[in-house]
């Protein structure tokens, strides 16, 4: 027993079966046919930005680390993969094993010295953190091919013997999303999540519980690096090439952007965001870098009108129109469906 | 050149960096000290001031009328920003964050949208140098130095000395006290955030001489200013100034040595270090806080 904050089921507003509608979405996506490539390459790209933004989610949305760091984890995790295939000449499932499991260990170590620090000095030291390793990367182009990056022959890529064309790439991409979505939603719901959620609403009466705050944060923070790993697999299976820039702290940043849009402390909301992103960026990428604009403008627009993005909006718009009682849909713990009630409220 | 006069002259240019960064940081942290708000946007507001300095002595032919048209630009436009985008949101120290990363985007965008990726060079107006340990160094860098230690110099008395300065350092003790004593909070906000952002301009208009000016050039910047304003401890100006001038001289120092790359890797290791063992900044209080 989680030393008494796991409150009784009721009181935690956690609707189940509005956190299937993603993987109904997902088992839809997969059979998207393999011909229309323009299609899947997106819904991979949504697949890796969606895993990345949970992956955040996890980390603040839940844990409350404001964490710059994902980007870190992200290409720490494509370069491994990147070498585990190339190099090492593994097979695709230990290669993703291998990935994820660099990224979990660079979280933990990270985790481990960081666990005290909290706050701006918290989102400050994530920064340091990820700009050392971008610089390092950037300075020893012989193993990482800087800018440029490195190829990945599509001949390696193989399943239990067999080479994987395309549509097998993208289905899983797809397999990779579910299962990192999946692993954050067991977390969230399970005894570590709630206590995570304690200590970030007060860090202060959570340890005068009992709680080992210092632990919850680095195991939250650990998983948050691990689905970050899987979010970076995934870029290397689908594009078949790693660079540089895949450690640069404006990754992360874009991670922020989708959770936020989509509603931070809801896991969905950030896959709806990489997705509602991807598709407005698509639409305005024809004139060149407008994407990047409509990327900022959104969330300006979003926090200045809607701070706890669009999740919660819908399911505050869907609670109105039926005029039921109870939990918010789709929010995930009671303090995101009060909040957005105050939002509601004025 | 033997290694000393090197060392020397790396260290010389690492100061004068140092200075430039020293001007973003105490805006970032004047803000901080009063609003509680990080403002990701000052790397971005640093790049429109270096911008508009390009622009300015492109029309006038004039550095020193760029000099002056950035931060009197990015002022007014920084007040703008606060009444539209951070006062609605009360400066909320998590959304606020999270804004200003927005409206540095808005900002790189929209200046990329209209002067594209092509690195720009802002001809430098200063030909003669001065004699220094043996070399010449240039005139241009000494001018940059004086400019930045002025402006650095009459913020502080700003703040000591001025009405203003006062009710800005009265809100920053304590804004419903200073508001109770009939300081007008609203416009004393107002007021640090385009000083803020004024500053950040004119380190952008006195680094572009000295730098590549591009639509990205804040993006890497502002993470060396976070950790000089982490070092010297939020809120703490006078703690961020010194940090700034260090940090960036150890690093030039240290690219005598080793590539500048590692000589950045090396100091961010040892930053990351401090941040670690000293999370809200080095215990410098007794001796630096004012």
């Amino acid at each position: 027993m989680a030393v008494g904050i796991a409150p009784a089921r009721d009181r935690i507003a956690m609707s189940l079966r509005y956190q299937l509608v993603p993987f109904a979405a997902i088992l839809a996506l997969a059979f998207v046919p393999g011909e229309a490539r323009y299609a899947t390459t997106l819904i991979s790209e949504v697949a890796i930005f969606g895993l990345l933004a949970v992956s955040f989610d996890v980390a603040f949305g839940i844990g409350g680390m404001l964490t710059l760091a994902t980007a870190l984890f992200f290409g720490l995790s494509a370069y491994m993969v990147h070498h585990a295939l190339a190099s090492l000449q593994l097979a695709l499932p230990l290669a993703v094993l291998a990935g994820v499991a660099a990224a979990a260990l660079a979280a933990l170590l990270v985790g481990l010295t960081t666990s005290r620090v909290k706050g701006a000095a918290f989102m400050i030291l994530s920064l340091i953190v990820v700009s050392a390793g971008a610089s390092w990367a950037q300075s020893h182009r012989e193993w990482t091919g800087g800018d440029d990056g490195l190829g990945l022959d599509a001949g390696v890529l193989t399943l239990f013997g067999a080479p994987l064309n395309a549509i097998a790439q993208y289905r899983i991409s797809l397999i990779l999303l579910a299962a990192g979505y999946a692993v954050a939603l067991l977390y969230a719901r399970s005894r570590f999540g709630r206590v995570a959620a304690a200590i970030r609403q007060n860090d202060l009466r959570a340890e005068y519980l009992g709680v080992n705050v210092a632990a919850v944060r680095v195991l939250t923070f650990v998983l948050s690096g691990a689905i970050a790993g899987l979010a970076g697999a995934t870029h290397t299976i689908v594009f078949h090439h790693v660079h540089t820039g895949l450690l640069h702290w404006s990754v992360s940043a874009e991670a922020l952007v989708y959770a936020y849009l989509g509603g931070l402390g809801t896991l969905a909301g950030p896959l709806l965001g990489a997705a509602l992103m991807t598709a407005i960026k698509e639409a305005t990428g024809q004139w060149a870098h407008v994407s990047e604009l409509a990327v900022g403008v959104m969330l300006v627009a979003v926090i200045r009108f809607s701070p706890r993005g669009l999740v919660p909006l819908a399911g505050l718009l869907w609670r109105r129109l039926t005029a039921a009682r109870g939990p918010v849909p789709g929010c995930l713990t009671r303090d995101v469906a009060r909040l957005a009630q105050d939002v509601r409220n004025g | 050149m033997d290694l000393s006069s090197l060392l020397l002259f790396q260290l010389v240019n690492g100061v004068i960096w140092g200075l430039i960064i020293a001007l973003l940081a105490v805006g970032l942290n004047l803000v901080f000290g009063l609003l509680g708000v990080v403002n990701v946007a000052q790397g971005a507001l640093y790049m429109l001031g270096a911008m508009i300095c390009w622009q300015v002595v492109r029309w006038t032919g004039s550095y020193a009328a760029g000099l002056i048209a950035a931060p009197l630009v990015a002022g007014p436009l920084a007040v703008l920003i606060d009444r539209w985008f951070l006062k609605p949101i009360g400066h909320d120290h998590d959304l606020s964050i999270i804004m200003t990363i927005g409206l540095a985007l808005v900002i790189e965008q929209t200046v990329f949208l209209i002067y594209g990726a092509d690195v720009r060079a802002v001809s430098a107006p200063i030909n003669w140098s001065l004699p220094l340990f043996g070399m010449s160094y240039p005139g241009l860098r000494v001018v940059i130095a004086i400019v930045a230690v002025a402006t650095l110099l009459s913020l502080a008395l700003f703040l000591r000395f001025t009405q203003f300065g006062l009710w800005m350092r009265a809100v920053r003790f304590d804004p419903d006290v200073a508001s109770s004593q009939g300081v007008p909070t609203q416009l004393v906000f107002a007021v640090t955030f385009g000083v803020s952002a004024a500053l950040a301009a004119a380190g952008g208009a006195l680094a572009a001489p000295i730098v590549n000016v591009r639509h990205d050039m804040g993006v890497d910047v502002i993470v060396v200013v976070f950790i000089v304003v982490i070092l010297g401890g939020l809120g703490n100006l006078f703690g961020s100034a010194i940090f700034a001038v260090l940090m960036a001289s150890m690093e030039g120092v240290a690219s005598t040595f080793i590539s500048p790359p590692d000589a950045r890797l090396l100091v961010l290791c040892l930053l990351a270090a401090v941040v670690v063992i000293w999370p809200s900044g080095l215990p410098l209080r007794g001796i630096a806080s004012r």
